[in-house]
């Protein structure tokens, strides 16, 4: 039942969980720049209505 | 609320738009499946109950999808809102037409699936009884409710099966689990536990739809 | 300083202290299991994720029936948040379970109660998400999703039950009324806790960064209503 290879399984999970938090993580970072710049922009429009 | 039930029931005799969908749905479905099993294999026998609940959960989802679709186009929705008519009470009260017309169905369903699977007549279907009513209403409240959810949405025929089918996954195992083991020869006390969760589950439903439907049919 | 600042200073330390702990602990701290080796260490990471699954659903559960009553947007982005992290743990926690269950007892997937009704919560709540997108009018996605969510909980009762009512092959850790957590090391125990605190405290630092990025969106929106409406 003890077996090595059952290590790759080991390292498997807790690299996917890792990788799956962290690709939300950058999705959010992101998309947060992406909404600032865009609120800096927009705010300038509106700064530019008389 | 009776109002409103006999006035759907009514449309419904005369029509009996839903009463087909329902029917020719059920009937496509079980005669796929059977088709799908090599009739002198064991696990034919063993497919069984699982047959019976997808022909009823296809048809059911399809049909309710069909009646609330029919009764927005006609606008019916519209006049009956304006009513001054307790939301809760709609909603039960579409949910007893909806149960209604599936029980129908049913009636003539489960004896042809009888006939399909060899089983004995009369002994099967008093055993069943039970346990499908239970089903079908506990699946009619969800239905009903999450129907009138679609409708309000873009992708209106995708998204019914797409809410109801995951909250009534319970339902569905518990009672193709119960008619398993009834149809096995058990009798109604070995499911109890079963027939339990799906009383429960029925009631959880009703109660959640019958707060909840105002919600949805606010503008 | 304010609490919500106070929360935002102290939860990003504070969480990645717990995690370090945490796999401090799982590799190094706790002995191997006798029984099924190393790759049991899987297990301390695959009960966090369920517990952060598990009150991320709660508190979309929670944020719905506030939503209803209230129709504060607050709630409805509180509600949006939870779901998506709530997705997240549970897809890591069935991917977890599924490459856990591979050397263990040899198949990929079962159809085991529990695990079946996990399954059917994820589809829940991605049909929950979906719904939002595909409304026709945001605060009618905002309301309909509320329903949903509302709903979903009675899946997470299930599950929680599902072991006492049904016999099935997963194992019955952390379910036994009696035994608590079947666990006999008690370092193992420890290891357990830290872990599940720190994947907790993960969900709730994530949360915030979710919620932030919420306002900004409802910030843009507002933005661009007062563009139009001039």
């Amino acid at each position: 039942m003890i077996d090595d290879s059952h290590l790759t399984y080991l390292i498997a999970a807790y690299a996917v969980v890792w990788l799956g938090v962290l690709l939300y993580v950058t999705g959010l970072a992101r998309r947060s720049r992406n909404l600032e710049r865009e609120i800096d922009e927009l705010r300038q429009l509106v700064d530019k209505q008389p | 609320m009776f109002a409103i039930l006999w006035k759907d029931l009514r449309i419904e005799l005369r029509t009996k738009e839903t009463f087909a969908a329902f029917l020719l749905l059920g009937l496509l479905t079980l005669v796929v499946l059977s088709f799908a099993f090599d009739p002198t294999s064991a696990l034919r026998e063993a497919a069984a109950p699982g047959v019976l609940w997808v022909a009823v959960i296809f048809a059911g989802t399809l049909g309710m999808n069909r009646s609330l679709l029919r009764e927005r186009e006609a606008d019916c929705l519209q006049g009956l809102l304006l009513a001054p008519v307790d939301r809760g009470s709609i909603y039960l009260a579409k949910t007893a037409g909806n149960l209604l017309v599936m029980a129908a169905a049913q009636v003539v369903l489960v004896p042809i699936f009888v006939f399909f699977f060899n089983l004995p007549l009369w002994l099967t279907i008093a055993r069943l009884t039970p346990v499908i009513l239970l089903g079908l209403l506990g699946f009619a409240a969800i239905g009903t409710m999450f129907a009138a959810v679609s409708l309000r949405t873009r992708a209106r025929e995708v998204m019914l099966p797409l809410l109801v089918l995951p909250l009534a996954a319970p339902l569905i195992i518990a009672g193709i689990q119960a008619s398993a083991a009834l149809m096995a020869g058990n009798d109604l006390s070995a499911v109890a536990h079963w027939l339990n969760l799906l009383a429960a589950f029925d009631a959880v439903f009703l109660v959640v739809g019958w707060l909840a439907f105002e919600y949805v049919m606010e503008e | 300083m304010t609490a919500s600042n106070l929360t935002d200073r102290l939860l990003p330390p504070a969480t990645i202290t717990a995690l370090l702990g945490a796999l401090y602990l799982i590799f190094i701290g706790v002995p191997a299991d006798a029984v099924q080796g190393p790759v049991q260490r899987i297990f301390y990471v695959h009960m966090a994720m369920w517990l952060a699954t598990f009150s991320a659903f709660g508190l979309v559960g929670l944020a719905s029936l506030l939503y209803l009553w209230r129709r504060s947007p607050r709630w409805d982005n509180l509600g949006r948040a939870s779901a998506e992290l709530g997705l997240l743990f549970c897809s890591l926690g069935l991917a977890t379970g599924c490459i856990w269950a591979r050397p263990i007892w040899g198949t990929w997937w079962t159809w085991d109660p529990r695990l079946t009704l996990t399954l059917i919560l994820w589809m829940i709540y991605a049909a929950y998400l979906l719904l939002r997108a595909l409304a026709t009018e945001p605060t009618q996605g905002a309301t309909l999703a509320a329903i949903l969510g509302v709903s979903g909980v009675v899946d997470l009762y299930l599950i929680n039950r599902a072991v006492y009512w049904w016999r099935g092959i997963h194992p019955a850790v952390i379910v036994n009324r009696e035994g608590g957590s079947g666990l006999n090391d008690p370092l193992m125990r420890v290891t357990l806790l830290v872990s599940m605190l720190a994947f907790f405290l993960l969900f709730l630092w994530l949360l915030r960064l979710r919620l932030r990025t919420a306002r900004l969106q409802d910030a843009v929106d507002d933005l661009r209503a007062q563009l139009a409406g001039v």
